[in-house]
């Protein structure tokens, strides 16, 4: 899990100190050098901001409304997606790079055949965990600030002593989590057929 | 005689350990591969074979000396020098199928000419009906014939094997020997075939070069003279225990010298009686 203090300079060092195995692979630090040394700074100064804190900002620019909700989740859980994405990336076997490279395999083709179907086991893990981050940022988001959503909901219900509305709003939310998360195991046994032993 | 297809030339390769001094792996390494046949690199664990075929194949270029491939140095990762690798290295996301037509794809070859090539290689090292099967699905041997199949299909020029039935179970490795003998009879593919087992080699191999120990060198090489076609009831024949024992007196020399420096350097010597007699 990504969720230890350091992880910002530790998690994502992608070029200059990334083995000398992978250095063969033009394609990737080519691609990623410049991307990891514009992105790391931003990452570094970022990452440490819980989702809440962006709410006073995000009203400031945006007000309230959906484009703020949108904004909160986003900001919230944007770092996961690339942290996954970038170790699974890096995570790919170098042995199976070299087996494609070895059958005339060109940089593209490496990177389309292997990076990317090697990757995207760990992609999908991100995606998975974003999720439910996304989900408490939205509903943080409605809780502080909104006028409607099942956050704004349950937070009203409260001011008005509705326990019963409370407590359905929070059934609800627990539904929805249930069904999204079913959605993704199914999204993730279609993307990934060849991990169905595992599973079975 | 006949252009060599595969020669390494006064080869050396020196790998830095650490901030101390480079270990040279390989040191004046000199070898004709001839065209067409069945030539087993034989020596301890650490004596560098597998560095040699890493050369041949270009994953890795010599710190002196030339490796050519029909006089061609070879400068960069090497299609027409094939790998076997001992551990597979199939794609786990691709089926047989797959798997064995990434050669031809990368070739540019259209899809139904693919589906034809796969099927024959697939064919040949008798896997129909697993065509739809992932590589975890399978047994040990089952992906090492893929692997084959995947590497024929590619249609190299050479195919450089590093240990390919080391992980597999005695029985099936004899099994394997045998299908291997029967591709190359079949495909009159040169190969050079990497092994620390002397009867694997005596039973495969046209010739068989002897490394020394580290750094590697060649220290004799022995044409095979075992009848062909062989199967492996030829561990019985009388001659194959003579040359097993001839090739043995020059093994275990490199052995002991290996393990003598390896005490003195004062680090395990696990490795250096890993030669299987």
């Amino acid at each position: 899990m990504v969720t230890t203090g350091d992880t910002a300079s530790t998690t994502i060092p992608l070029a200059p100190d990334t083995p000398r195995r992978r250095r063969p692979l033009g394609i990737v630090m080519g691609v990623w050098w410049p991307a990891k040394a514009l992105v790391d700074p931003f990452v570094s100064l970022l990452r440490p901001l819980p989702s809440i804190t962006w709410i006073p900002l995000t009203i400031l620019w945006l007000g309230i409304g959906e484009p703020q909700k949108t904004a909160i989740v986003f900001l919230g859980s944007w770092i996961y997606i690339l942290i996954y994405t970038v170790e699974s990336t890096r995570r790919v076997d170098p042995l199976l790079i070299r087996a494609a490279r070895n059958l005339g395999a060109s940089d593209l083709a490496v990177m389309r055949e292997v990076i990317l179907p090697g990757a995207l086991p760990g992609i999908l893990t991100g995606l998975k965990v974003t999720l439910a981050i996304s989900w408490s940022c939205v509903l943080t988001a409605e809780m502080v600030a909104a006028q409607n959503g099942l956050g704004a909901l349950i937070w009203q219900a409260k001011d008005w002593g509705n326990l019963a509305l409370v407590l359905v709003g929070m059934v609800c939310i627990s539904i929805t989590v249930l069904i999204a998360d079913r959605l993704a195991n199914l999204a993730e046994r279609l993307l990934l057929p060849w991990e169905r032993h595992r599973r079975a | 005689m006949p252009e060599p297809i595969l020669s390494a030339r006064a080869v050396a390769k020196r790998f830095p350990v650490g901030r101390g001094p480079e270990l040279t792996a390989i040191e004046g390494f000199s070898l004709d591969v001839r065209e067409g046949e069945l030539l087993c690199l034989l020596g301890a664990s650490g004596c560098g074979k597998s560095t040699m075929l890493n050369l041949f194949a270009g994953f890795t270029q010599p710190s002196a000396g030339a490796v050519m491939l029909r006089g061609q140095p070879i400068t960069r990762i090497e299609p027409r020098c094939g790998m076997v690798f001992q551990s597979y290295a199939l794609f786990p996301w691709k089926t047989v199928q797959a798997n064995v037509e990434f050669g031809p794809k990368m070739r540019g070859v259209g899809r139904a000419e693919r589906r034809q090539i796969a099927a024959r290689y697939i064919d040949l090292v008798k896997l129909i009906g697993f065509e739809d099967h992932y590589p975890a699905e399978l047994s040990g041997g089952m992906q090492q014939r893929v692997t084959l199949a995947r590497i024929l299909a590619a249609d190299p020029e050479v195919l450089l094997m590093d240990e390919p039935f080391a992980a597999l179970d005695a029985m099936t490795r004899q099994v394997m020997q045998e299908e291997l003998l029967r591709l190359h009879a079949e495909s009159r593919k040169t190969i050079v075939f990497i092994t620390h087992s002397i009867d694997e080699a005596l039973i495969l191999a046209d010739r068989i070069v002897v490394m020394s120990a580290r750094p590697g060198r060649v220290k004799t090489v022995l044409d095979n003279n075992l009848p062909t076609p062989r199967r492996v009831a030829v561990q019985l024949l009388p001659e194959f225990a003579r040359l097993k024992a001839e090739i043995w007196a020059h093994v275990e020399e490199e052995v002991r010298r290996h393990d003598e420096a390896s005490r003195r350097r004062g680090s395990p010597t696990r490795e250096a009686s890993d030669v299987q007699a």
